[in-house]
């Protein structure tokens, strides 16, 4: 049986994988990425 | 493609491609330097922080030279106030005042463009006298009694959280940089993990909403757009916003902690607040505690000091509206932004009547409400306190010829 910390690394991986494809998939359509700072300048 | 070239406000720190390799290169070099002494890693950093910034922000060698030398000044005005506290006040009020005299002449001059004065201004002052200034102001206070040159430069120069944050104190940023946070296996997941999710806010998330949010429709006018269409884009920056600079602080954290330096968070699910007070203890996080310890509590005391007993509510407005009217300018020199301000300033303020004419709510912590009425009202003040959030957002994003 997995402990707590156990499943957070699991889920952290495949979570983390996910967001990787769905960021390249991104940057494909929209290009590079771009600043937050569109408006002002801090 | 859609081309967004045109927003980029530097080459991409924290969000390009090349960054990332540079960054691995950055995560190899602190591990190589792990054994020498810290004072020998600060000046690793400094140099390290320096090419990042020159690299990755547009930043010139020009404003990276001054920036060094101003801090060196700075630093031994610090030294200064340690050695001889006799006469600290005076000199701290003085290069305060100076420091804040040409960061606000650099970021008028910055918005009217062409001006020369504008050099002063670069991306990242912002931060930059927040850091200073609380740094300036814990040596007087005597909170911070030992620094280094290295460390302050570290501490003012450190990349992962130059230009969006979160901001570090002095002293929490020398004590996070010295304990060095651990880097097991999975404290490297972690931070990857945060890195990517991040990334999906600001990349994915955040650019997705923007083109149904207040930006698109900076170049039209009022006429153009319906007063409803207008509170619905508001409600969608709020989203926008929130992806895009709560993504950059995951980064900035997840980052920093592949380094081996904890950085405290800047965001507590700020659109779940249900006052206007707790929003900004929610919301930009490490700002905030800045703008409560630094400009809000000192006002009032020295106010009470030198105009005698003041009625709590006039001081309390006053002071809201004053440090509210900094937070607007801070964000930008344009007239939105102080208006942006002053409207936060007068929902603060208004709250803080509210809370004094209707003290306590301790039935409802005691559960003596009728529980469905109690949610019913909670929900009815979120709902308020993220209506009057993202409707200051307009004013936030849309100059003020906008509605002329």
């Amino acid at each position: 049986m997995l402990n707590r910390k156990e499943i957070k690394i699991i889920f952290e991986i495949i979570a983390g994988i996910f967001f990787a494809l769905v960021v390249y998939v991104a940057s494909q359509v929209i290009g590079e990425p771009y600043s937050i700072f569109d408006y002002g300048r801090f | 493609m859609l081309n967004l070239s045109q927003y980029s406000a530097g080459s991409g720190l924290l969000v390009s491609y090349s960054f990332y390799i540079a960054f691995v290169g950055m995560i190899l070099f602190n591990i190589v330097i792990g054994g020498v002494s810290t004072s020998i890693r600060h000046w690793a950093f400094v140099i390290a922080n320096l090419l990042f910034l020159f690299c990755f922000t547009g930043i010139g060698t020009g404003h990276l030279i001054a920036l060094v030398l101003t801090l060196s000044v700075i630093y031994a005005v610090g030294k200064r106030l340690i050695s001889r506290p006799r006469n600290a006040v005076n000199i701290f009020h003085l290069v305060l005042g100076v420091i804040i005299l040409f960061w606000s002449t650099g970021k008028i001059a910055s918005a009217m463009r062409g001006s020369t004065l504008s050099w002063l201004f670069f991306i990242g002052m912002s931060y930059l006298l927040v850091k200073v200034w609380t740094f300036l102001k814990d040596v007087h206070d005597g909170y911070i009694k030992d620094i280094s040159l290295p460390a302050f430069l570290n501490y003012c120069t450190f990349f992962p959280t130059f230009i969006s944050g979160p901001m570090h104190y002095y002293g929490e940023f020398v004590k996070a940089f010295e304990e060095r946070a651990s880097l097991e296996m999975p404290d490297i997941i972690h931070q990857v993990y945060r890195i990517l999710y991040g990334m999906v806010k600001v990349q994915v998330i955040a650019v997705a909403l923007r083109p149904y949010s207040l930006g698109i429709i900076r170049t039209s006018s009022l006429g153009d757009t319906s007063i409803a269409g207008l509170f619905l884009r508001s409600f969608v920056y709020s989203f926008v916003l929130y992806m895009d600079f709560s993504g950059y602080c995951d980064i900035a954290i997840g980052s920093s902690g592949l380094l081996g330096i904890s950085v405290p968070e800047n965001f507590r699910l700020p659109y779940l607040a249900r006052n206007i007070r707790d929003f900004w203890q929610q919301w930009h996080v490490t700002f905030t505690r800045f703008l409560t310890q630094y400009i809000y509590i000192p006002f009032t005391r020295s106010s009470i000091k030198w105009f005698g007993p003041i009625q709590n509510v006039k001081l309390s407005v006053v002071a809201y509206l004053i440090t509210f009217a900094f937070v607007g300018f801070w964000h930008g020199s344009t007239l939105n932004f102080l208006l942006w301000g002053i409207y936060h300033g007068i929902g603060l303020s208004l709250y803080d009547m509210y809370k004094r004419r209707f003290p306590s709510r301790a039935a409802f912590k005691q559960g003596e409400i009728f529980a469905p009425l109690r949610v019913l009202s909670q929900s009815a003040a979120l709902l308020l306190t993220f209506s009057f959030v993202s409707i200051g957002w307009i004013l936030f994003v849309l100059p003020v010829k906008f509605f002329l």
